[in-house]
Protein backbone atom coordinates (compact mmCIF):
# COMPACT_ATOMS: atom_id res chain seq x y z
CA UNK A 1 0.00 0.00 0.00
CA UNK A 2 1.44 3.86 -0.41
CA UNK A 3 2.86 4.71 2.51
CA UNK A 4 1.27 8.14 2.18
CA UNK A 5 -2.30 7.67 2.64
CA UNK A 6 -3.88 10.98 1.40
CA UNK A 7 -5.59 10.71 -1.86
CA UNK A 8 -4.17 12.51 -4.68
CA UNK A 9 -6.50 15.01 -6.41
CA UNK A 10 -8.90 13.72 -8.86
CA UNK A 11 -8.48 15.08 -11.93
CA UNK A 12 -11.22 16.34 -13.88
CA UNK A 13 -11.11 14.53 -16.94
CA UNK A 14 -10.92 11.08 -15.13
CA UNK A 15 -14.21 11.98 -12.90
CA UNK A 16 -15.72 13.05 -16.30
CA UNK A 17 -14.51 9.50 -17.86
CA UNK A 18 -16.30 8.10 -14.42
CA UNK A 19 -19.11 9.58 -14.87
CA UNK A 20 -19.00 8.25 -18.68
CA UNK A 21 -18.22 4.68 -18.03
CA UNK A 22 -21.49 4.92 -14.94
CA UNK A 23 -23.93 6.00 -17.71
CA UNK A 24 -22.37 3.45 -20.11
CA UNK A 25 -23.12 0.78 -17.27
CA UNK A 26 -26.16 2.09 -15.80
CA UNK A 27 -26.96 1.41 -20.39
CA UNK A 28 -26.47 -1.80 -20.29
CA UNK A 29 -28.11 -2.97 -17.20
CA UNK A 30 -31.38 -1.16 -18.20
CA UNK A 31 -31.14 -2.39 -22.12
CA UNK A 32 -32.97 -5.39 -21.65
CA UNK A 33 -35.69 -3.42 -20.33
CA UNK A 34 -36.24 -0.51 -22.27
CA UNK A 35 -35.00 -2.73 -25.47
CA UNK A 36 -39.25 -2.68 -26.36
CA UNK A 37 -39.48 1.24 -25.66
CA UNK A 38 -37.00 2.24 -27.84
CA UNK A 39 -37.66 0.13 -30.41
CA UNK A 40 -40.40 2.47 -31.76
CA UNK A 41 -37.89 4.98 -31.82
CA UNK A 42 -35.18 3.30 -33.98
CA UNK A 43 -37.83 2.67 -36.45
CA UNK A 44 -38.69 6.39 -36.53
CA UNK A 45 -41.55 5.41 -34.64
CA UNK A 46 -44.35 8.02 -32.77
CA UNK A 47 -43.65 11.40 -31.17
CA UNK A 48 -44.57 10.83 -27.97
CA UNK A 49 -42.09 8.32 -27.32
CA UNK A 50 -39.36 10.06 -28.95
CA UNK A 51 -40.37 13.57 -27.18
CA UNK A 52 -40.01 11.46 -23.50
CA UNK A 53 -36.48 9.94 -24.41
CA UNK A 54 -35.47 13.47 -25.64
CA UNK A 55 -36.44 15.18 -22.17
CA UNK A 56 -35.17 12.37 -20.37
CA UNK A 57 -31.74 13.11 -22.40
CA UNK A 58 -31.87 16.59 -22.00
CA UNK A 59 -32.51 16.73 -18.11
CA UNK A 60 -29.88 13.76 -17.95
CA UNK A 61 -27.30 16.57 -20.15
CA UNK A 62 -28.65 19.70 -17.77
CA UNK A 63 -28.11 17.77 -14.57
CA UNK A 64 -24.67 16.60 -15.21
CA UNK A 65 -23.34 19.57 -16.51
CA UNK A 66 -24.52 21.46 -13.30
CA UNK A 67 -23.05 18.82 -10.98
CA UNK A 68 -19.94 18.80 -13.19
CA UNK A 69 -20.25 22.86 -12.62
CA UNK A 70 -20.70 22.38 -9.04
CA UNK A 71 -17.66 19.96 -8.58
CA UNK A 72 -15.48 22.48 -10.93
CA UNK A 73 -16.30 25.30 -8.34
CA UNK A 74 -15.69 22.85 -5.09
CA UNK A 75 -12.26 22.17 -6.31
CA UNK B 1 -36.96 -18.35 6.96
CA UNK B 2 -35.98 -22.05 4.85
CA UNK B 3 -33.64 -21.51 2.80
CA UNK B 4 -33.70 -23.83 -0.33
CA UNK B 5 -31.25 -24.12 -3.58
CA UNK B 6 -33.31 -24.16 -6.83
CA UNK B 7 -33.42 -23.19 -10.04
CA UNK B 8 -34.98 -19.60 -10.39
CA UNK B 9 -38.52 -19.97 -11.21
CA UNK B 10 -38.53 -23.63 -11.72
CA UNK B 11 -40.16 -25.07 -9.15
CA UNK B 12 -42.65 -24.01 -6.54
CA UNK B 13 -41.40 -23.55 -2.62
CA UNK B 14 -42.90 -23.17 0.68
CA UNK B 15 -44.56 -20.06 1.58
CA UNK B 16 -41.65 -18.00 3.58
CA UNK B 17 -39.13 -19.59 1.58
CA UNK B 18 -36.00 -17.58 0.22
CA UNK B 19 -34.92 -18.99 -3.26
CA UNK B 20 -31.29 -18.82 -3.85
CA UNK B 21 -30.37 -19.84 -7.32
CA UNK B 22 -27.11 -20.74 -8.27
CA UNK B 23 -26.45 -17.50 -10.05
CA UNK B 24 -27.08 -16.02 -6.72
CA UNK B 25 -25.13 -17.91 -5.16
CA UNK B 26 -22.05 -16.96 -7.95
CA UNK B 27 -22.92 -13.25 -7.20
CA UNK B 28 -22.76 -13.63 -2.98
CA UNK B 29 -19.29 -15.63 -3.83
CA UNK B 30 -17.62 -13.04 -6.17
CA UNK B 31 -18.90 -10.50 -3.73
CA UNK B 32 -17.32 -11.85 -0.83
CA UNK B 33 -13.80 -12.31 -2.90
CA UNK B 34 -13.56 -8.71 -4.03
CA UNK B 35 -14.24 -7.24 -0.61
CA UNK B 36 -11.86 -10.01 0.52
CA UNK B 37 -9.84 -8.09 -1.56
CA UNK B 38 -10.19 -4.37 -1.01
CA UNK B 39 -9.81 -5.67 2.96
CA UNK B 40 -6.55 -7.21 2.19
CA UNK B 41 -5.25 -3.74 1.24
CA UNK B 42 -6.44 -2.22 4.19
CA UNK B 43 -6.83 1.30 2.12
CA UNK B 44 -8.09 4.50 4.47
CA UNK B 45 -11.70 4.87 3.87
CA UNK B 46 -12.38 8.60 4.03
CA UNK B 47 -15.87 9.27 5.76
CA UNK B 48 -17.25 10.49 2.40
CA UNK B 49 -17.16 7.51 0.86
CA UNK B 50 -20.78 6.68 2.84
CA UNK B 51 -21.91 9.02 0.44
CA UNK B 52 -19.96 7.51 -2.79
CA UNK B 53 -22.37 4.54 -2.03
CA UNK B 54 -26.12 5.97 -2.11
CA UNK B 55 -25.81 6.40 -5.66
CA UNK B 56 -25.18 2.44 -5.90
CA UNK B 57 -28.08 2.02 -2.77
CA UNK B 58 -30.68 3.89 -5.46
CA UNK B 59 -29.24 1.90 -8.50
CA UNK B 60 -29.82 -1.54 -6.87
CA UNK B 61 -33.48 -0.72 -5.04
CA UNK B 62 -34.24 0.61 -9.10
CA UNK B 63 -32.81 -2.79 -10.35
CA UNK B 64 -35.26 -4.50 -8.75
CA UNK B 65 -37.98 -2.75 -8.94
CA UNK B 66 -37.42 -2.87 -12.54
CA UNK B 67 -36.76 -6.68 -12.79
CA UNK B 68 -39.86 -7.49 -10.38
CA UNK B 69 -41.87 -5.73 -13.61
CA UNK B 70 -40.89 -9.12 -15.33
CA UNK B 71 -38.35 -7.53 -18.29
CA UNK B 72 -34.93 -9.40 -17.59
CA UNK B 73 -34.23 -12.77 -19.05
CA UNK B 74 -34.67 -15.66 -17.08
CA UNK B 75 -30.52 -16.22 -16.75
CA UNK B 76 -30.24 -12.52 -15.70
CA UNK B 77 -33.05 -12.13 -13.41
CA UNK B 78 -30.92 -13.87 -10.48
CA UNK B 79 -28.48 -10.42 -10.80
CA UNK B 80 -31.13 -8.00 -10.37
CA UNK B 81 -33.93 -9.60 -8.43
CA UNK B 82 -33.49 -8.73 -4.81
CA UNK B 83 -31.21 -9.64 -3.04
CA UNK B 84 -29.23 -10.06 -6.12
CA UNK B 85 -29.68 -6.45 -7.40
CA UNK B 86 -28.08 -4.97 -4.03
CA UNK B 87 -25.29 -7.36 -4.32
CA UNK B 88 -24.60 -6.42 -7.90
CA UNK B 89 -24.63 -2.76 -7.11
CA UNK B 90 -22.15 -3.48 -4.37
CA UNK B 91 -19.87 -5.45 -6.60
CA UNK B 92 -19.50 -3.42 -9.38
CA UNK B 93 -18.59 -0.68 -7.20
CA UNK B 94 -15.92 -2.64 -4.98
CA UNK B 95 -14.54 -4.07 -8.17
CA UNK B 96 -13.83 -0.78 -9.43
CA UNK B 97 -12.05 0.23 -5.93
CA UNK B 98 -10.07 -3.34 -6.10
CA UNK B 99 -8.71 -2.59 -9.29
CA UNK B 100 -7.79 1.06 -8.43
CA UNK B 101 -6.11 -0.27 -4.84
CA UNK B 102 -4.26 -2.50 -6.80
CA UNK B 103 -3.28 -0.01 -9.89
CA UNK B 104 -1.86 2.21 -7.48
CA UNK B 105 0.35 -0.13 -4.81
CA UNK B 106 3.17 1.24 -6.11
CA UNK B 107 2.26 4.82 -6.10
CA UNK B 108 3.17 7.41 -3.62
CA UNK B 109 -0.82 8.37 -3.51
CA UNK B 110 -4.17 6.96 -3.74
CA UNK B 111 -6.34 8.15 -6.41
CA UNK B 112 -9.56 9.30 -4.85
CA UNK B 113 -11.35 6.67 -5.32
CA UNK B 114 -14.33 7.83 -3.35
CA UNK B 115 -14.68 10.59 -5.61
CA UNK B 116 -14.82 8.39 -8.74
CA UNK B 117 -16.95 5.10 -7.21
CA UNK B 118 -19.38 8.33 -6.25
CA UNK B 119 -19.51 9.75 -9.75
CA UNK B 120 -19.69 6.54 -11.37
CA UNK B 121 -22.75 5.77 -9.54
CA UNK B 122 -24.53 8.89 -10.35
CA UNK B 123 -23.74 8.21 -13.90
CA UNK B 124 -25.35 4.81 -13.40
CA UNK B 125 -28.56 5.95 -10.97
CA UNK B 126 -29.02 8.47 -14.36
CA UNK B 127 -29.92 6.54 -16.60
CA UNK B 128 -31.59 3.72 -14.65
CA UNK B 129 -34.30 6.71 -13.36
CA UNK B 130 -34.72 7.45 -16.98
CA UNK B 131 -35.34 3.75 -17.40
CA UNK B 132 -37.79 3.73 -14.44
CA UNK B 133 -39.91 6.70 -15.94
CA UNK B 134 -39.85 4.85 -18.89
CA UNK B 135 -41.50 2.28 -17.76
CA UNK B 136 -43.92 3.70 -15.11
CA UNK B 137 -45.21 6.09 -17.49
CA UNK B 138 -46.57 9.41 -16.50
CA UNK B 139 -49.38 7.84 -14.94
CA UNK B 140 -47.45 7.71 -11.58
CA UNK B 141 -44.66 10.89 -12.07
CA UNK B 142 -45.59 13.22 -10.00
CA UNK B 143 -45.38 10.25 -6.87
CA UNK B 144 -41.84 10.34 -8.36
CA UNK B 145 -41.47 13.30 -6.19
CA UNK B 146 -42.32 11.46 -2.49
CA UNK B 147 -38.79 9.76 -3.70
CA UNK B 148 -37.16 13.12 -3.75
CA UNK B 149 -39.13 15.22 -1.24
CA UNK B 150 -38.49 12.87 1.33
CA UNK B 151 -34.54 11.88 1.40
CA UNK B 152 -34.36 15.62 0.79
CA UNK B 153 -36.44 16.48 4.21
CA UNK B 154 -34.48 13.81 6.12
CA UNK B 155 -31.18 15.47 4.89
CA UNK B 156 -32.17 19.11 6.23
CA UNK B 157 -33.56 17.09 9.67
CA UNK B 158 -30.33 15.00 9.73
CA UNK B 159 -28.14 18.68 9.44
CA UNK B 160 -30.41 20.23 12.41
CA UNK B 161 -29.73 17.05 14.15
CA UNK B 162 -26.28 16.85 13.65
CA UNK B 163 -25.41 20.48 14.67
CA UNK B 164 -27.87 19.54 17.56
CA UNK B 165 -25.65 16.41 18.45
CA UNK B 166 -22.40 18.82 18.46
CA UNK B 167 -23.50 20.55 21.70
CA UNK B 168 -23.12 17.58 23.75
CA UNK B 169 -20.64 15.32 21.55
CA UNK B 170 -17.50 17.11 19.63
CA UNK B 171 -16.24 13.95 18.82
CA UNK B 172 -19.01 13.73 16.45
CA UNK B 173 -18.24 16.31 14.88
CA UNK B 174 -14.59 16.38 15.07
CA UNK B 175 -14.32 12.85 14.06
CA UNK B 176 -17.64 11.20 12.55
CA UNK B 177 -19.52 14.41 11.04
CA UNK B 178 -20.40 12.85 7.48
CA UNK B 179 -20.72 8.90 9.00
CA UNK B 180 -22.34 9.38 12.07
CA UNK B 181 -25.02 12.11 10.22
CA UNK B 182 -25.17 9.39 7.47
CA UNK B 183 -26.10 6.89 9.93
CA UNK B 184 -29.17 9.25 11.21
CA UNK B 185 -30.12 9.85 7.96
CA UNK B 186 -30.60 6.45 6.87
CA UNK B 187 -32.65 5.70 9.99
CA UNK B 188 -34.68 8.83 9.47
CA UNK B 189 -35.05 7.77 6.17
CA UNK B 190 -36.21 4.10 7.23
CA UNK B 191 -38.54 5.86 9.70
CA UNK B 192 -40.68 8.01 7.16
CA UNK B 193 -40.52 5.01 4.52
CA UNK B 194 -42.13 2.85 7.03
CA UNK B 195 -44.60 5.39 8.66
CA UNK B 196 -45.40 6.19 4.70
CA UNK B 197 -45.87 2.60 4.14
CA UNK B 198 -48.13 2.02 6.80
CA UNK B 199 -50.42 5.11 6.21
CA UNK B 200 -51.23 3.76 2.56
CA UNK B 201 -50.68 0.22 2.83
CA UNK B 202 -52.39 -0.39 6.57
CA UNK B 203 -50.96 -2.77 8.78
CA UNK B 204 -49.41 -4.83 6.06
CA UNK B 205 -46.89 -2.05 6.20
CA UNK B 206 -45.60 -3.09 9.67
CA UNK B 207 -42.50 -4.10 10.64
CA UNK B 208 -41.30 -6.04 13.77
CA UNK B 209 -40.12 -2.75 15.40
CA UNK B 210 -42.95 -0.47 14.35
CA UNK B 211 -45.79 -3.17 15.31
CA UNK B 212 -43.82 -3.08 18.55
CA UNK B 213 -44.17 0.48 19.42
CA UNK B 214 -47.33 0.73 17.86
CA UNK B 215 -48.31 -2.61 20.49
CA UNK B 216 -46.38 0.05 23.09
CA UNK B 217 -48.55 2.76 22.70
CA UNK B 218 -51.44 1.35 22.37
CA UNK B 219 -51.25 -0.54 25.46
CA UNK B 220 -50.11 2.81 27.73
CA UNK B 221 -52.54 5.11 25.79
CA UNK B 222 -55.41 3.67 23.53
CA UNK B 223 -57.33 6.25 23.17
CA UNK B 224 -54.51 8.69 22.57
CA UNK B 225 -53.26 11.81 24.91
CA UNK B 226 -54.24 15.54 25.05
CA UNK B 227 -56.82 15.04 21.68
CA UNK B 228 -53.79 13.69 19.16
CA UNK B 229 -54.90 10.16 18.76
CA UNK B 230 -52.83 7.04 19.13
CA UNK B 231 -52.06 6.57 15.49
CA UNK B 232 -50.40 10.13 15.54
CA UNK B 233 -48.72 9.63 18.93
CA UNK B 234 -47.55 5.88 17.62
CA UNK B 235 -45.98 7.22 14.14
CA UNK B 236 -44.00 10.08 15.85
CA UNK B 237 -42.68 7.86 18.69
CA UNK B 238 -41.52 5.08 15.82
CA UNK B 239 -39.53 8.35 13.86
CA UNK B 240 -38.30 9.77 17.22
CA UNK B 241 -37.01 6.21 18.50
CA UNK B 242 -35.70 5.19 14.72
CA UNK B 243 -33.24 8.45 15.07
CA UNK B 244 -32.61 8.03 18.27
CA UNK B 245 -31.15 4.89 17.45
CA UNK B 246 -29.09 6.32 15.08
CA UNK B 247 -27.83 9.04 17.00
CA UNK B 248 -27.00 6.58 19.87
CA UNK B 249 -25.30 4.14 17.56
CA UNK B 250 -23.43 7.49 15.73
CA UNK B 251 -22.34 8.77 19.39
CA UNK B 252 -21.39 5.91 20.70
CA UNK B 253 -18.95 5.06 18.22
CA UNK B 254 -17.54 8.74 17.29
CA UNK B 255 -15.14 8.57 20.28
CA UNK B 256 -13.24 5.89 18.83
CA UNK B 257 -12.93 7.24 15.32
CA UNK B 258 -9.80 9.02 16.28
CA UNK B 259 -7.88 6.05 17.14
CA UNK B 260 -9.40 3.70 13.95
CA UNK B 261 -11.53 5.65 11.95
CA UNK B 262 -11.26 2.68 9.32
CA UNK B 263 -13.58 0.71 11.46
CA UNK B 264 -16.14 3.12 12.90
CA UNK B 265 -16.36 5.09 9.09
CA UNK B 266 -17.44 1.22 8.02
CA UNK B 267 -19.58 0.79 10.94
CA UNK B 268 -21.43 3.90 10.59
CA UNK B 269 -21.65 3.47 6.72
CA UNK B 270 -22.91 -0.04 7.14
CA UNK B 271 -25.92 0.92 9.46
CA UNK B 272 -26.52 4.28 6.98
CA UNK B 273 -26.76 2.20 3.99
CA UNK B 274 -28.89 -0.61 5.68
CA UNK B 275 -31.29 2.14 7.25
CA UNK B 276 -31.64 3.95 3.70
CA UNK B 277 -31.75 1.15 1.37
CA UNK B 278 -34.39 -0.35 3.21
CA UNK B 279 -36.08 3.15 3.68
CA UNK B 280 -35.50 3.97 -0.09
CA UNK B 281 -36.59 0.32 -1.06
CA UNK B 282 -40.15 0.69 0.44
CA UNK B 283 -40.78 4.35 -0.62
CA UNK B 284 -39.74 2.71 -4.53
CA UNK B 285 -42.30 -0.05 -3.98
CA UNK B 286 -44.62 2.05 -2.75
CA UNK B 287 -44.24 4.80 -5.69
CA UNK B 288 -43.61 2.27 -8.47
CA UNK B 289 -46.41 0.01 -6.94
Amino acid sequence: MAPDDSFAQPAFAKVFLAFAFGLALGAAFVLPVVRDDLAPLLSGGSGAVRGVLLVGLVSIVIVSMGLFGLYRISH
Amino acid sequence: MAIQPSIAGSDALPAGALQVSPALVVLVLLTAIVVAVIYAYQPPLPQTMAVAFVPWIVTGAILSVLAARGQYPPYLEPAFTEPGAYLTAIFVPALVWAAMLNLSVSKRRLPAYHHYIGTMGVGAMAILWAALILQIGSARLTMMLVLVVVPVMALLATGLIALSIGFWSPDFVDYAAITGGFAVFGALVNGIATATNFAMVGEAAHTAFSAAVQDVVLTVAPGGVAGVDATHIWVWLFLVANVAIGIHVATRLAPYAESSPRAVNAMLGFVGAVGFGLGFDRLLVLVVG
